[in-house]
């Protein structure tokens, strides 16, 4: 059976991750240190609220250097929102703080409009639809409905473009990184437990191509 | 930027209640069964409140949001008399979300700092319930009880900079009572409110929904509408598609 490890690192709804993973039959449990991850098919790094808090939370449960060298390695990671931003070299949320570095580039804060039809408001909280930004075959997102739309809840986001970056997301007249994959390791500024049908869709997916990947 | 629509379900201890205008409180039946429903006709988030928590100085929601969390996979809010940290905590750790905070809130603004420096201003959802008086708008708390002598929008305004993501802003004399939104509510915070904007209280039909989007609300919060069967979800999908409001697509995974 498929075995997804989810980092409790004090940080995020880890039992909605847990629960979603659980619905598709997979087996999902959380671990609070590195020695209990004990090689899962997939390893998950939730997060929510600010970057800087789940950095420090993440170094002083001892997770920092063991997630740099389990994605190296090539080991399959799925961050989730900010959980995906940690991955990146850093992040202007409060100043500067630096990040796991694993992927290129930097997070920052998404930019407030208004336009005549609309105001483009942050934080960002809502659905919306992935923008392809290059084929998805071959990916860890292969074969995923490429209409569906996810749930946003974030301030700050993947906003240069990122060789790294497998689907874009519109905010107001702006583009963000909203799937990333560099290997085995992935990223979703969405949350797939809190986006419904589609959202389990979504890591049905991951953990079919992250299996396939393993074959 | 895609409008949201949220059902809300008024709690006291594992029912499902509705009054007008916060009175006359019915029972209606399993809070978590009406959750399940909604979640399965594709709403997009849902916003438990604990009716009588502040009554009663504790939130009970923490049992339907363990029956709920293996089976309803959207964003949920919970709300009703949440005083600290722990109570957010506690709420959170049991799988919602975001929490709405009011009455303590206004008590001891400092309330939402904590709790948004704590667990993110994403967490934080300010919620005002509206009564219209002769300067303006006004605050209430306790179900629409107790005026606060506190204007809506700047206390909304000031809830955004300690802190809220987001605010539900419902009309008092709407609620429960199908006669439509209050566009002049909407119309009085919408510009004050740099943050995500729910509004509720008095939808009956799709477009009173369609209203609110047009008058500048991000998000429409229904109750007793869904809850006696008046309006369907699937009908204010449709009615907002012929309007031309975008809401999230429903696509059936392959």
């Amino acid at each position: 059976m498929f075995e997804v490890t989810i980092i409790d690192y004090g940080v995020g709804n880890l039992t909605s991750v847990r629960n979603a993973f659980q619905s598709l039959g997979v087996r999902a449990k959380t671990v609070g240190n590195t020695r209990d991850v004990q090689d899962p098919d997939l390893l998950v790094l939730p997060g929510v609220g600010a970057f800087s808090h789940c950095m420090e939370e993440i170094a002083r449960r001892g997770f920092t250097d063991f997630l740099i060298d389990y994605s190296l390695s090539g080991k399959p990671i799925l961050g989730i929102c900010v959980g995906m931003q940690v991955l990146f070299e850093g992040s202007s949320e409060f100043g500067a703080t630096a990040g796991l570095g694993v992927i290129p580039g930097r997070i920052s804060r998404l930019e407030a409009s208004v336009n005549q039809t609309d105001r483009v408001k942050v934080p960002h909280v809502g659905w919306a639809p992935l923008v392809a930004s290059r084929s998805w075959e071959q990916t860890v997102l292969e074969g995923l409905d490429s209409r569906a739309f996810y749930y946003f809840v974030h301030s700050y986001a993947l906003r240069s473009t990122s060789p790294e970056t497998l689907a874009n997301v519109s905010h107001g007249p702006a583009l963000f990184g909203g799937v990333v994959g560099s290997g085995m390791t992935v990223g979703c500024q969405f949350h797939p437990e809190r986006s419904g049908p589609a959202g389990l869709d979504f890591l049905r997916t991951i953990v079919t191509n992250v299996s396939r990947g393993e074959r | 930027m895609t409008k949201r629509l949220i059902a809300r379900l008024d709690v006291k201890g594992s029912r499902l209640i509705k009054g007008v205008s916060f009175e006359g409180l019915r029972v209606l039946g399993s809070a978590q069964d009406f959750a399940a429903r909604y979640y399965e006709q594709n709403i997009d988030e849902i916003f438990f409140v604990d009716a009588v928590a502040s009554l009663y100085g504790r939130n009970s929601l923490v049992e339907i949001l363990s029956q709920v969390a293996g089976k309803v996979f959207v964003p949920i809010v919970a709300g009703g008399g949440i005083r600290t940290v722990e109570d957010a905590r506690r709420l959170l750790e049991s799988g919602a979300d975001k929490v709405a905070v009011n009455t303590a809130a206004i008590e001891r603004p400092r309330l939402i700092s904590e709790i948004a420096g704590r667990f993110g201003s994403q967490c934080v959802v300010l919620s005002v319930q509206a009564k219209r008086v002769s300067i303006g708008w006004e605050c209430y708390t306790e179900g629409g009880r107790e005026h606060t002598g506190v204007d809506a929008a700047s206390w909304i305004k000031r809830g955004v900079e300690l802190g809220a993501g987001e605010s539900l802003v419902t009309s008092v004399y709407r609620d429960g009572t199908h006669r439509g939104l209050d566009t002049e509510l909407i119309g009085a915070v919408a510009a004050a409110v740099p943050v995500p904007l729910i509004v509720g209280g008095g939808v009956g039909t799709g477009e009173d929904v369609v209203n609110g989007y047009e008058s500048g609300t991000d998000a429409v919060a229904v109750g007793s509408a869904f809850h006696y069967r008046r309006l369907s979800i699937g009908e204010v999908r449709r009615t907002c598609r012929s309007r031309g409001i975008s809401l999230r697509e429903i696509t059936e995974p392959d």
